[in-house]
C-alpha cells in the first residue's frame, strides 16, 4: 500500500542543531529557576488564600505522580506484550519514573495543609453526619500511612521495573490497587459525600494519555536533533494513533462517569458536576472535553496528520494543557467550596513547580539512556 | 477484425507460484515497458500497490462522509421526534437531552460509515452477484500468483515469455480473447464518489419524507400495525351504543330491593301520591347539627348544580347558562309544603322537570338534605338588613 | 494479512535468545505448509461428508433447540407468567442470558479488529470462527428480550417507525432503546464485517466447487471475486476502516448493556464502573468461549497445525489480563459501597457476599477470579485440556456474575415487606437450553458449510511470520 517512508536522519554536521547535553545546560538554569519561582509563588499564595495554594501543591505532586506511574506502565506494557516497534523511538518513559519520590515527598508536605483541603481532616469532622462512615477510612494519620505505603511500593516496583526491567506484571496488578486507592484518597475525598466506582479509571485515562504526550514529544524533540537513528513516519503515525485512541477513550470514561451521574440524578452524586455545569466553571468543564478530546480528534482524524511532527507537538501541548485543567477541574470546585475558578500566584506556582522539578528530576536520567542504546527490558 | 487481432494479441498472463517472483515480474515489466493492467493473487501482495504503481484508495473520505451522515441523521431525527413532533418529558430529563442522545447517535454513525463504506467499495470495484466472473485466472484462488499485461510496442511474446520464465513463470501465454480491456471506471474518480451520494440523496429524501407524511397513514387496513393504532374504544361521554337510551348507567330494574334491606316505600309517583306522602310522612331526623351537616354535603354535591347554593337558583349549571329555571326552593310555596311531600319530589321526582333521586341518594340523605333545605329557608326569610323588601 | 502496519515493527533489535521468549520468530502456522496444502486442508472438510460424530453432535444440539423452541412456545401462548418471575424480581433469567451472549459475542468483534489494529497476527487462524461465534452469541442474545415480549411479533414496535398512532415514537431517552440500536448495530456491522473477510474464501470455494448448482451459487455470493490487486487494495482499506469502526462499537455495545442497569438509582446497579467493567467481563467470558469451541474444533477438525497451543496460550493470557481486571473491579465495587457510608450500598454488598445468594456469588468469584490464576503457570497455558476446563469454569463464572448483579440487587427491594426469592422455571431454563442449541448447531452448521479459517489471511502469514 505505502512505501516505508523513512525520514532520513538529520545531517548533523549541519551547524545549528544543538546536541541533546547543549539542550540540557540550556533548561538547567531555567528549571532552577522554575523551582524557585514556583516555591516563591505558592507560599506567597499561603498568605493570600490558604486553600488554593495547597490545592495547587496536592494537583503539582498528584501529577508528578501520575508522569512518573505514566513512564512505569508503558514501560510494563511493552515489556509484558514483547512490543518490539516502540523501543527505538519511546525513550522518556525510562525517565519518568525518577519523578516519583519527587511527588512523595510534595505529597507528604500536604500534612500540613490536609485540614484545609480535606472536609474529613477538620476539627468539625465527626459533627458532620455525612462523613460518619468513613472517618474510619479517611482519618489523618491512617490517609498518610496510605500515602507512605503507595509511594513505597511505587518507588520500589519502579525501580525494579526501569533499572532491571523485572516485575512489570507485579508491577501492573500492584498499581492497579495503588493508583485506585491514591485516586479515591486524594482526589476523589475532597467531596465529603461524593463517590465514584470508576474514578480511578477516568484518573488512569488522564494520567495514561499525558504519558504518552510525554513520550511523543520526546520522541519528536530526539529525532530532531538527530538522537534517533532510522526514525520512520510510520513511527510518528503509531504515536499518533496511541494519542488519538487514548484520547477517545478518555472521552468514553468521561462519558461513562459523566453520564451515569446526570441520568440517575441523585443528590449525593451529582454534586460536584452540578457546581462544574453551572455559573463561572461552565466554560472550563467545555473546555476541557474540548482540549482533551474535541481538538486531538479533530487533529489527528487525517492519516497525513497522525504522521506530521507539528500537528504531533500541538497536539501533545494540548494534551498537557488539557491534563492540568482536568485535575484542576477535580480538584477546585470543592475546595474552593463553590467560589469561583481563577487563576492567580498559586496557580502559576504549582505549573513552574511541576516544568522545574520534571526536567531536574528526569533529566540526569534521560540523558543517561538516550545515548547507549539499552536493551529491551525482559520478562519474568 | 485485424484491429482486435491486433489487440488481443498484445495482452498476455504469467502465473508464478511464489509471491515475490510476481513482485520482481511486474517491476521488471513496467520497467521494460509493458503495461501491467492488474495481477490476481490469492491474497494480497506486500508492496503490489506500489510496484503496481496503484494510488492509495479513497475509500477512507467515503467513509467519513458517511459517519457524518450517519451522525446528523441521528441527531437530528433524535432531535425531531424528542423535542419537536411528540415532546414528551420523561425521567425528569429536558426535552433535547444530548447526553441521553449520544449512544443511539453514535451507533448509528458506525453503521451508516461502515454500511456506506462497504457499498462504495463494492461499487468502484464492480463487486455484485454474477454468474459469469470475469477475469478469472486458474490458480489465482489457490495458490499462483498471476501478472496479466500489455505487450510493449515492438517486443515479440516469445521474448517476454522467456523473460518471464527465467523470473520464476511456471506458465506464460497470450490472451486470445479481450477480457482484460479495462476502462478506467467511473466510480474511481472523486467524481464518482460525489455521484455516489448524490445518487443515495432521493432515497435519504423518501425516508425524510414518510417520516413526515406519518400522520397519513390513518386510514384503516391501510396502516402498517393492522388498525391497531385506532382501536373501537369508548370515548369520553360518549353515547354508549348498547344500552337503552345510550346511557351508561341504567336504573334497577322494578321491584330491585335495596341490599340496606330497609322496607320499600308504601308510595308511587304522582301527585296524589306526593300529597298522600305530605300527610303521612313526617321526618324521621331532628334538625340536630349533625344531620344538618351532612345534608348541607349532599344539596351542595347534587341539589345546588340546579337549585343553586343558597336555595335560590343561582345554581352554576342550567339557570347561569340560560335554560330552564327550577322550582325556587326558599319560595313561600315550598316553604309550606310538609317535609313528607318535598321528600317525595326528592325520590320521585317534581312535577316539572325534575327527576327522581331515589336511586342516587339513600332515604336518610334524602331526608337530612330536607332539614338542610328549611334552614335555607329560613335564611333567606330573614330580613336583609340594609336593603328593602323586594 | 499484509497491510501496511507490517512496515512499522522497527528493526529486529531484539538479541536471538528473547526473540523466542516473545514468540517472534516462531511461525504462526506450523508443519511448513505450502499454499495448495493449506487451500486443500482448510476447504476440505466443506466438501467431505460430515463424519459421524458430526452428525451425533447435531442431533444433541438440535435437540436442545428443540428444548428451547418448546420453552419459547409455551411463554408466547401461556404467557411471561410461565416464568418465574414476580413483583419484585422484575428481570432475571432472560435479561441474565441476554448479557451472557452479548458479552460471548465481543471476543470475536476484538479478535478481529482489535487484534488487526494492534498487528497481533495470530488472530489470522482463528479470527474468522471468532467472528462467527459473535454473529450467533448475538442471534441468541437477541431472542431473550424479544421472547420476553410476549408477543414477539410485535417487537418491530421498538424500533421508529411511521405509524398510526399520531405523533408517536419511541423513547430515546431510554437505555433500553439504547440496546434495540446497539445490538442490531453490532449485528449488522459483524456480519458485514465477517462477509467482506469471507469473500476472498468464498471465490475459492467457487472455483473448486464440482457440481453447477454449488457453483452458481457461491458465484452469487462471491461478488465476482477474482484476486484482482486493484480489487485487494481496495479491500484492506475497506477492512481495516471496518476494524476501526468495530473496535469503538464493540466497547459501546456492553457498555450500553451496563446501562440499561447503571442508568437507574437501584443500589447494586448503579454504578459508574459499570460500563468499562462490563466489556472488560464481555471480552474474559468471549475469549473462554473461543478457547473452548477452539480446542474442541481444533481436535475434531484436525486444525492443531493452524490453532497452535501458541494460540491457545496468547489467548489464556487475554483471559488473565480480563480476569483480574474483572476482579479489580469487584473489589472496587466492594470497597465503594463501603466507603460510600450509604447503608443501602453496603447492604447489597453484603447480602451478595452472604445473603440467600451468596452461592452464586462465590461460584462467581471462583469461576471468576481464582480460576484464570492457573494461567499463570506456563504449564497450564500450554495444556490444551487444562485450558477448556479453565474456559468453562470462567464461562460459568461470566454467566452467575450477571445473574449475582441482577438478581441479588433486586431481590431485597427498600421494604422488607417486598422481599421475594427468584427461581428460574423450567420453560426459563428450557429457553436457556435451547440458546445453546441454537449456538452449536450455527456453528457446527458453519464448520462444515464455511472455511471455519480465513485461508487467504493464513496464506500471506505462511511464509513471513516474523515481517
Amino acid at each position: 500500500m505505502s512505501a516505508p517512508f523513512t525520514v532520513p536522519i538529520r545531517d548533523l554536521t549541519k551547524s545549528g542543531i544543538p546536541t541533546l547535553a547543549e539542550i540540557g545546560d540550556r533548561l538547567r538554569g531555567g528549571a532552577w529557576v522554575f523551582v524557585g519561582l514556583g516555591i516563591l509563588l505558592l507560599v506567597l499564595g499561603l498568605f493570600l488564600q490558604p486553600e488554593r495554594s495547597w490545592a495547587n501543591l496536592l494537583l503539582t505532586a498528584f501529577n508528578l505522580a501520575c508522569v512518573g506511574l505514566g513512564g512505569l506502565f508503558l514501560l510494563s506494557i511493552q515489556s509484558v506484550t514483547g512490543a518490539r516497534w516502540s523501543d527505538p523511538i519511546l525513550k522518556a518513559h525510562r525517565a519518568m519514573p525518577a519523578l516519583l519520590p519527587v511527588a512523595g515527598v510534595l505529597m507528604l508536605l500536604l500534612w500540613f495543609g490536609a485540614s484545609t483541603l480535606y472536609p474529613w481532616a477538620r476539627p468539625d469532622a465527626a459533627s458532620q453526619h455525612a462523613l460518619h462512615g468513613r472517618l474510619a477510612w479517611l482519618n489523618t494519620p491512617f490517609f498518610f500511612a496510605r500515602v507512605v505505603v503507595i509511594f513505597s511500593l511505587w518507588i520500589w516496583t519502579g525501580h525494579r521495573l526501569a533499572r532491571h526491567g523485572k516485575g512489570s506484571a507485579a508491577f501492573i496488578l500492584v498499581f492497579a490497587v495503588t493508583f485506585t486507592l491514591a485516586n479515591f484518597d486524594w482526589l476523589m475525598s475532597l467531596e465529603p459525600i461524593w463517590s465514584s466506582t470508576i474514578f480511578a479509571i477516568y484518573g488512569f485515562s488522564g494520567m495514561f494519555l499525558q504519558g504518552i504526550a510525554i513520550v511523543t514529544i520526546s520522541a519528536i524533540v530526539l529525532r530532531q536533533v538527530g538522537l534517533i537513528p532510522a526514525v520512520s513516519k510510520a513511527q510518528n503515525h503509531d504515536l499518533g494513533k496511541l494519542l488519538f485512541a487514548f484520547s477517545c477513550f478518555w472521552a468514553y470514561i468521561f462519558l461513562s462517569q459523566f453520564l451515569l451521574i446526570w441520568y440517575a440524578n441523585i443528590p449525593e452524586e451529582t454534586g460536584p458536576m452540578r457546581l462544574l455545569l453551572q455559573g463561572k466553571w461552565m466554560p472550563l468543564f467545555y473546555l476541557n472535553l474540548v482540549l482533551n478530546f474535541g481538538l486531538p480528534f479533530v487533529l489527528l482524524l487525517q492519516r497525513k496528520a497522525k504522521t506530521n511532527e507539528t500537528v504531533l507537538l500541538a497536539t501533545c501541548t494540548i494534551l498537557l494543557a488539557g491534563r492540568w485543567l482536568d485535575l484542576y477541574l477535580q480538584i477546585m470546585p470543592p475546595v474552593l467550596q463553590g467560589g469561583s475558578p481563577g487563576f492567580g500566584a498559586s496557580e502559576l506556582g504549582g505549573i513552574l513547580l511541576q516544568l522545574g522539578l520534571g526536567h531536574m528530576a528526569c533529566w540526569p536520567v534521560f540523558m543517561k539512556d538516550v545515548n547507549p542504546a539499552q536493551e529491551l527490558p525482559q520478562a519474568e | 477484425m485485424p484491429i482486435t487481432e491486433s489487440l488481443c494479441n498484445s495482452r498476455f498472463r504469467a502465473s508464478f507460484a511464489e509471491p515475490d517472483q510476481l513482485l520482481n515480474a511486474v517491476k521488471h515489466l513496467r520497467a521494460a515497458g509493458h503495461r501491467v493492467l492488474d495481477t490476481y493473487t490469492p491474497f494480497p501482495v506486500h508492496g503490489m500497490d506500489e510496484a503496481m504503481g496503484l494510488k492509495p484508495s479513497r475509500l477512507p473520505r467515503a467513509c467519513l462522509a458517511f459517519a457524518v451522515l450517519g451522525l446528523a441523521i441521528a441527531v437530528g431525527f433524535q432531535v425531531w421526534s424528542s423535542a419537536i413532533d411528540y415532546p414528551l418529558r420523561t425521567g425528569g430529563k429536558p426535552l433535547v437531552a444530548i447526553p441521553a442522545f449520544i449512544p443511539v447517535a453514535f451507533e448509528l454513525t458506525v453503521l451508516l460509515a461502515g454500511l456506506g463504506v462497504v457499498a462504495s467499495f463494492f461499487v468502484v470495484s464492480h463487486l455484485r452477484p454474477r454468474f459469469h466472473i470475469p477475469d478469472l485466472h486458474p490458480g489465482s484462488s489457490d495458490d499462483r500468483f498471476i501478472v496479466a499485461a500489455e505487450l510493449g510496442p515492438d517486443v515479440p511474446f516469445p521474448t517476454v515469455a522467456k523473460e518471464m520464465s527465467s523470473l520464476g513463470a511456471t506458465e506464460s501465454c497470450l490472451l486470445v480473447d479481450d477480457r482484460f480491456h479495462r476502462e478506467s471506471s467511473f466510480w474511481d474518480r472523486p467524481a464518482g464518489v460525489g455521484t455516489l451520494l448524490v445518487a443515495c440523496l432521493p432515497s435519504f429524501l423518501l425516508v425524510g419524507s414518510v417520516l413526515l407524511l406519518n400522520r397519513d397513514f390513518q386510514q384503516r387496513n391501510l396502516s402498517w400495525d393492522g388498525g391497531m393504532g385506532a382501536p373501537i374504544a369508548a370515548q369520553a361521554y360518549d353515547s354508549s351504543g348498547v344500552l337503552k337510551g345510550g346511557k351508561v348507567l341504567q336504573p334497577p330494574p322494578p321491584g330491585t330491593l335495596s341490599r340496606s334491606a330497609s322496607p320499600a316505600l308504601a308510595f308511587l309517583a304522582g301527585k296524589a301520591e306526593a300529597e298522600r306522602a305530605g300527610r303521612e310522612l313526617p321526618n324521621p331526623f331532628q334538625p340536630t347539627q349533625a344531620h344538618f351537616n351532612r345534608g348541607k354535603v349532599v344539596y351542595e354535591r347534587v341539589c345546588a348544580t340546579c337549585h343553586g347554593r343558597e336555595g335560590d337558583n343561582n345554581g352554576s349549571v342550567i339557570v347561569a347558562r340560560g335554560a330552564f329555571a327550577p322550582t325556587l326552593l326558599v319560595s313561600p310555596v315550598v316553604r309550606d309544603m310538609p317535609d313528607g311531600r318535598i321528600f317525595h319530589i326528592a325520590t320521585f321526582g317534581g312535577p316539572t322537570k325534575m327527576q327522581g333521586y331515589g336511586d342516587l341518594l339513600s332515604r336518610e340523605d334524602r331526608w337530612k338534605v330536607i332539614l338542610y333545605v328549611r334552614e335555607l329557608q329560613k335564611a333567606a326569610a330573614r330580613p336583609i338588613p340594609a336593603g328593602g323588601q323586594p | 494479512m499484509a497491510h501496511e502496519a507490517d512496515v512499522l515493527t522497527g528493526p529486529a533489535d531484539v538479541p536471538i535468545g528473547k526473540a523466542d521468549h516473545y514468540g517472534h520468530n516462531l511461525p504462526l502456522i506450523d508443519g511448513n505448509k505450502s499454499y495448495h496444502q493449506v487451500t486443500e486442508e482448510v476447504f476440505g472438510p466443506t466438501e467431505r461428508r460430515p463424519p459421524v460424530a458430526w452428525w451425533i453432535a447435531i442431533s444433541i444440539t438440535l435437540s436442545m433447540l428443540m428444548v428451547g423452541v418448546w420453552g419459547g412456545y409455551q411463554t408466547v401462548t401461556r404467557g411471561i407468567g410461565t416464568w418465574g418471575l414476580n413483583r419484585t424480581v422484575g428481570w432475571a433469567f432472560d435479561i441474565t442470558n441476554f448479557v451472557f451472549w452479548v458479552g460471548i459475542g465481543h471476543a470475536g468483534t476484538l479478535i478481529s479488529a482489535i487484534l488487526f489494529l494492534f498487528r497481533q497476527r495470530w488472530r489470522t487462524s482463528i479470527n474468522r470462527a471468532a467472528e462467527a461465534m459473535t454473529i450467533f452469541a448475538v442471534m441468541c442474545a437477541g431472542t431473550f428480550p424479544i421472547i420476553h415480549m410476549g408477543r414477539p411479533w410485535l417487537a418491530f414496535w421498538a424500533t421508529p417507525y411511521p405509524n398510526s398512532r399520531g405523533p408517536l415514537w419511541v423513547n430515546f431517552k431510554s437505555p433500553l432503546l439504547w440496546d434495540v440500536f446497539a445490538i442490531s448495530t453490532y449485528f449488522i456491522i459483524s456480519l458485514t464485517f465477517w462477509y467482506i473477510g469471507l469473500l476472498p474464501d468464498l471465490a475459492t470455494q467457487r472455483d473448486r466447487a464440482t457440481t453447477k448448482w454449488k457453483r452458481t451459487l457461491l458465484s452469487l455470493f462471491s461478488l465476482g471475486w477474482n484476486g484482482s490487486n486493484r480489487t485487494w487494495s481496495r479491500y484492506e482499506t475497506v477492512y481495516m476502516l471496518l476494524a476501526g469502526l468495530s473496535t469503538p462499537l464493540v466497547v459501546s455495545v456492553h457498555t450500553i448493556v451496563s446501562m440499561d442497569f447503571a442508568t437507574s438509582v437501584i443500589p447494586g446497579w448503579h454504578a459508574t464502573i459499570f460500563p468499562p467493567y462490563f466489556v472488560a467481563g464481555a471480552v474474559f467470558s468471549g475469549f473462554a468461549m473461543v478457547l473452548t469451541l477452539m480446542i474442541i474444533a481444533r481436535k475434531v477438525m484436525n486444525l492443531e497445525e493452524y490453532i497452535t497451543t501458541r494460540h491457545l496460550e496468547a489467548m489464556t493470557k487475554v483471559v488473565l489480563a480480563t480476569g483480574m481486571i474483572v476482579g479489580t473491579a469487584y473489589a472496587t465495587e466492594f470497597f465503594t459501597a463501603w466507603y460510600s457510608g450509604n447503608p443501602y450500598e453496603r447492604y447489597v454488598f453484603l447480602n451478595r457476599a452472604l445473603g440467600p445468594y451468596a452461592w452464586a456469588y462465590w461460584m462467581m468469584v471462583g469461576c471468576n477470579v481464582l480460576s484464570p490464576q492457573f494461567f499463570w503457570f506456563k504449564k497450564v497455558r500450554t495444556t490444551p485440556w487444562m485450558i477448556l476446563i479453565l474456559s468453562i469454569f470462567v464461562n460459568i463464572g461470566m454467566w452467575f456474575e450477571r445473574f449475582v448483579i441482577i438478581v441479588t440487587s433486586l431481590h431485597r427491594d427498600y421494604l422488607p415487606s417486598s422481599w421475594a426469592m427468584y427461581r428460574p422455571t423450567f420453560v426459563e431454563v428450557a429457553i436457556f437450553i435451547g440458546s445453546f442449541g441454537l449456538f452449536f448447531t450455527l456453528f457446527l452448521l458453519f464448520t462444515r458449510v464455511l472455511p471455519m479459517i480465513a485461508a487467504s489471511e493464513v496464506k500471506g502469514v505462511l511464509k513471513n511470520a516474523d515481517h
